[in-house]
């Protein structure tokens, strides 16, 4: 274990970011068959990290491993190492639960639990983590909502089922069930892909607010949005054997427009993928 | 616990959900751990009996499996000749018509009306369902009651036929709920795109949704064919009793079950210790059923 060679600098420092999550040589294999091999890189705090790349890249299969949840897949297993706050996510002395509240989880679609209300699914977490106290739990579920821009609309209708919402406002909904939990960081895989216009620039625009609270890595295919709303890129692509790969990891501004690989120029003017 | 009057900040709200997660953690490790072992015991409290039914059948039984128990007719003991039992070979040949009428005219029935009752969706649909959902749920004596009394002692005859008929009652209604279940488990997404191609429902329904639900469809039937084999009250006093194998539906016959009640009712040991040969038989066959419907089913779904 390297702890001593990606012991992070303490934040106080402002000269080097503080990195909340590292990867080292991190790959993802489904029945000993890499999906994707030898990443690495720093996601920084309080940043948007975006991963890009075609389909088949590996981006969603990397950050389901972020929070270990590409074990539900039977036959997938993760090499390498994936350190929050200095610490592999992978030794067994910590609990799986206690790390998934630290990083949380918005998908595709929005799925906010069908059987319960506005403030029963924003609670969910907290309730099921074993929190009681009702005063808590109406904080939580009014900062959290608050930092998903959802508490004005919906504050005179906590008791109204989830379903009630339109498709973004659900969407809202989830980032504020997640946030509620106080993660540290928060993985969105397509947050937006099934969002309209209105309310992916709603979700997009929530983003640039959040990552005080949170830091952020998201999966998207949509390149001005990468653009727009990351700090940081990485950008993957499939290998001729079908596996993904990192081809390089920079500043948002420097992939879009001075990157180091002609691939990563000729994706991100839509030369293929 | 108490809250400050004065609002957490972010970070005091972060810790005091940490540790409140780490000591539900711990509490519910420990309950895992309680949990577990509950487990274990009811697991062993399953296991015992079952293995204690197999150790008893395969070793009372094991010996009774020869060429000549299979294929000979069962044989009357007398005092002269007490363990003359001879075989099961009546007895299987009257299973084989009785159990092989019954499926054939299930399978097509079942898969038939599974799919009306999946197109017509009305209330008459739900009400048959629900009937159906009655018969399986109804003592198999039943069945072989309802036919006694309306074939039996109507034509004063025994038939093998009426034990199919009687079988029918159990297998149809297992058949067509779970082949109903495996067409609605098809999503709906794949109909909406046949469809939208233009295509006639019959067409949708033979070639994407039955295709697609073929697999649980099998599941169903196999399991309504396994239950079925065993299945002794219904045919017990509809198909009469034959010494000599005979394969003709018309005739009467006997079948493994139905000579194994006769055997258990018997006077000789010999014909008592004789059905653990048939029990064995029986439990082979349907574990061979079971192991053929997984596999049938594991080579679909790869496809």
């Amino acid at each position: 274990m390297d702890a001593a060679e990606t012991q992070v600098t303490p934040p106080t420092t402002f000269a080097t970011p503080h990195v909340v999550v590292s990867l080292r040589d991190v790959s993802v294999l489904f029945n000993s068959k890499a999906a994707v091999r030898n990443v690495t890189f720093d996601v920084q705090a309080n940043k948007v990290t975006s991963l890009i790349g075609p389909s088949g890249s590996g981006k969603t299969t990397l950050l389901r491993a972020m929070n270990r949840l590409h074990e539900l897949t039977p036959g997938a297993t993760v090499t390498g190492q994936i350190l929050l706050e200095g610490e592999s996510i992978y030794e067994t002395s910590v609990p799986l639960t206690v790390l998934r509240s630290r990083i949380g989880m918005v998908f595709q679609r929005p799925n906010p639990f069908p059987t319960m209300s506005i403030f029963d699914n924003v609670v969910s977490g907290l309730r099921f983590i074993g929190v009681k106290d009702k005063t808590f739990l109406a904080e939580s579920a009014e900062k959290a909502l608050s930092e998903a821009a959802l508490w004005d609309s919906v504050k005179d209708r906590m008791k109204a089922p989830a379903a009630t919402l339109s498709g973004g406002e659900q969407q809202r909904l989830c980032i504020a069930r997640a946030m509620a939990v106080e993660p540290e960081v928060l993985l969105m895989d397509e947050p937006t892909a099934s969002l309209d216009p209105v309310s992916t620039q709603q979700i997009e625009e929530l983003m640039s607010t959040l990552k005080q609270f949170v830091t952020i890595v998201i999966v998207t295919h949509n390149m001005q949005q990468a653009h727009r709303i990351s700090d940081n890129c990485a950008f993957l692509l499939m290998a001729e054997d079908r596996t993904g790969e990192l081809i390089e990891f920079d500043s948002t501004e420097k992939i879009f427009n001075d990157p180091r690989d002609s691939r990563t120029l000729d994706y991100t003017l839509g030369r293929f993928g | 616990m108490t809250i400050t009057p004065t609002p957490l900040s972010s970070q005091e709200r972060r810790e005091f959900i940490r540790s409140t997660s780490a000591k539900s953690y711990r509490r519910r490790a420990v309950y895992s751990r309680l949990y577990l072992s509950g487990i274990l015991v009811a697991l062993l409290i399953a296991f015992v009996p079952l293995a204690s039914i197999l150790q008893n059948v395969v070793g009372h039984g094991a010996h009774y499996i020869t060429w000549h128990y299979l294929t000979t007719s069962q044989a009357l003991p007398s005092i002269v000749n007490p363990n003359n039992i001879g075989g099961i070979g009546n007895a299987l040949a009257g299973t084989a018509v009785v159990d092989l009428i019954s499926i054939v005219i299930a399978i097509p029935v079942a898969i038939l009306l599974s799919m009306a009752m999946f197109e017509l969706r009305n209330r008459w649909v739900s009400a048959v369902r629900a009937a159906m959902e009655t018969f399986i749920g109804l003592p198999s004596i039943v069945f072989g009651v309802f036919v006694y009394v309306s074939l039996v002692l109507t034509t004063h005859q025994y038939h093998a036929y009426f034990g199919s008929i009687a079988l029918l009652f159990i297998m149809v209604p297992v058949m067509t709920i779970n082949a109903l279940a495996a067409l609605e488990s098809v999503p709906d997404t794949l109909i909406e795109a046949g469809l939208s191609l233009g295509l006639r429902p019959s067409r949708v329904m033979l070639h994407i949704i039955l295709p697609a639900a073929r697999a649980r469809v099998f599941t169903g039937i196999f399991l309504a064919f396994s239950r079925a084999v065993g299945e002794t009250a219904p045919i017990l006093f509809v198909i009469g009793a034959s010494q000599l194998p005979s394969l003709d539906p018309g005739k009467q016959a006997t079948t493994l079950p139905s000579l194994m009640y006769n055997y258990l009712t018997g006077t000789y040991p010999s014909q008592r210790e004789s059905c653990w040969g048939i029990a064995l038989v029986l439990m082979a066959a349907v574990l061979f059923f079971n192991v053929l419907s997984r596999i049938f089913v594991a080579r679909s779904n790869h496809q």
